[in-house]
């Protein structure tokens, strides 16, 4: 059946060449007489001949291209391992001091390319710094101020409610700066990215150090297999003790990996935490409810449930009709 | 929390009819009173499930968020 209507609309589309009219002829007499007219020599030689051009295209296909290689891992990029994060589970917040320590690995070593542009310091106080430290940090750098009485835009030191200053000027300074390639503003990063968390942990720390035999690796990149199409222009940044943490953390590529993933997840999400306490709370209440109204309905349908249908036949009489 | 009362109201209506003497089922008499219990009720019942709840989140979470950590900053620097 299937054959069949594949065949017809084939040849429909062949006599659709010769002019509008005779399709619409047709269309119109199909019901009546289309399938009675069609001799099997005719039907034969539409199936050769769509047999043919299928497998023809698919010839040329190969000859101009080589292979049917779209959407191969190498351009989809190799899938993320999944990692267990703690703070992707239901009823966990971000852990702070980890979000501390990926705070310093972004200013010390993301920071030099890569923009936050939608963080300002006063997000910071409360979640990673104190208000002291989030204004020492923000005076570090200058900011223009509105026109004055001339008409001249001056600099004054950050305040807390600036945002976090970008590394360059403008895109064009950046792409410069960076051998044609921009580095992407991370402040929705993780939202931003298929995989989010696991794909930027496993980018970072999945650098081999040398490309594997056979990859072509374009000039100015780097070979990543997690990368879509694998040559990224960021090299490895993170290297074992890079940065000094704090805390006394042993600085591990894994571990900085770890805390700035958090942190940029943290900077995609800040309202994380309070969205899943709340959330914890609509799940209790509701919870409770539902099992409320289970029970009501059962209560005031016990009448009808528990009720007894019984037959109560005729009883038989003794005189007969 | 409105809703959870007007759910249970005809079957405290149901006991009420039978306990006429017990205190408690006079709120149910005049609608000003059964109104004013609700509203009573549903305030008092929020500020107490949000601060218990608040108490098992950071239970959960113990160690995790900035008022764990806290302390540790703020009296390095005073």
């Amino acid at each position: 059946m299937l054959a069949r209507t594949a065949l017809r609309s084939t040849r429909t589309f062949a006599s659709a060449k010769n002019g509008a009219f005779q399709f619409a002829k047709r269309s119109a007499s199909t019901q009546s007489s289309g399938a009675a007219a069609e001799s099997p020599l005719r039907l034969n030689i539409a199936a050769a001949a769509a047999t043919a051009v299928a497998a023809g295209s698919i010839a040329w296909y190969y000859h101009l291209y080589g292979s049917a290689s779209a959407m191969t891992p190498a351009e989809e990029g190799l899938h993320a391992t999944k990692y267990p994060w703690v703070h992707q589970q239901w009823f966990k917040t971000f852990d702070h001091q980890a979000l501390r320590r990926g705070f310093q690995v972004y200013r010390e070593v993301c920071a030099s390319c890569h923009s936050l542009s939608r963080v300002p310091y006063r997000a910071l106080v409360g979640t990673i710094l104190t208000v002291d430290e989030a204004k020492a940090l923000a005076e570090e750098n200058e900011y223009d101020t509105e026109p004055n009485d001339q008409g001249e835009i001056e600099k004054r030191p950050g305040k807390l409610s600036d945002y976090l200053p970008d590394p360059y000027k403008n895109d064009e300074a950046a792409r410069f700066a960076n051998n044609g390639a921009l580095p992407p503003d991370l402040s929705l990063i993780v939202k931003a990215r298929h995989g989010g968390c696991d794909y930027i942990f496993s980018l970072l720390t999945g650098y081999p150090d040398e490309p594997p035999a056979g990859a072509s690796v374009g000039a100015g990149l780097n070979f990543n297999p997690y990368f879509p199409g694998t040559g990224i222009a960021m090299a490895r940044v993170l290297y074992d003790g890079l940065v000094d943490y704090e805390d006394g953390t042993p600085a591990s590529t894994s571990q900085m990996a770890k805390d700035v993933v958090e942190f940029l997840n943290w900077a995609a999400e800040p309202e994380m935490d309070d969205r899943k306490r709340m959330g914890m709370k609509v799940l209790v209440v509701t919870s409770v409810l539902f099992a409320m109204s289970v029970w009501v309905k059962r209560y005031k349908w016990a009448w009808l449930k528990s009720r007894k249908i019984v037959y109560d036949p005729p009883k038989e009489s003794a005189t007969r009709h | 929390m409105v809703r959870l009362f007007c759910a249970l109201s005809p079957i405290v209506w149901e006991h009420a009819n039978a306990n006429r003497a017990f205190s408690i089922y006079i709120l149910f008499r005049k609608n000003t009173a059964f109104l004013g219990a609700v509203f009573a009720g549903a305030f008092a019942f929020e500020v107490a499930y949000d601060n218990g709840m608040d108490k098992v989140w950071d239970k959960i979470n113990k160690g995790r968020q900035w008022k764990d950590i806290r302390h540790k900053y703020v009296e390095a620097e005073e």
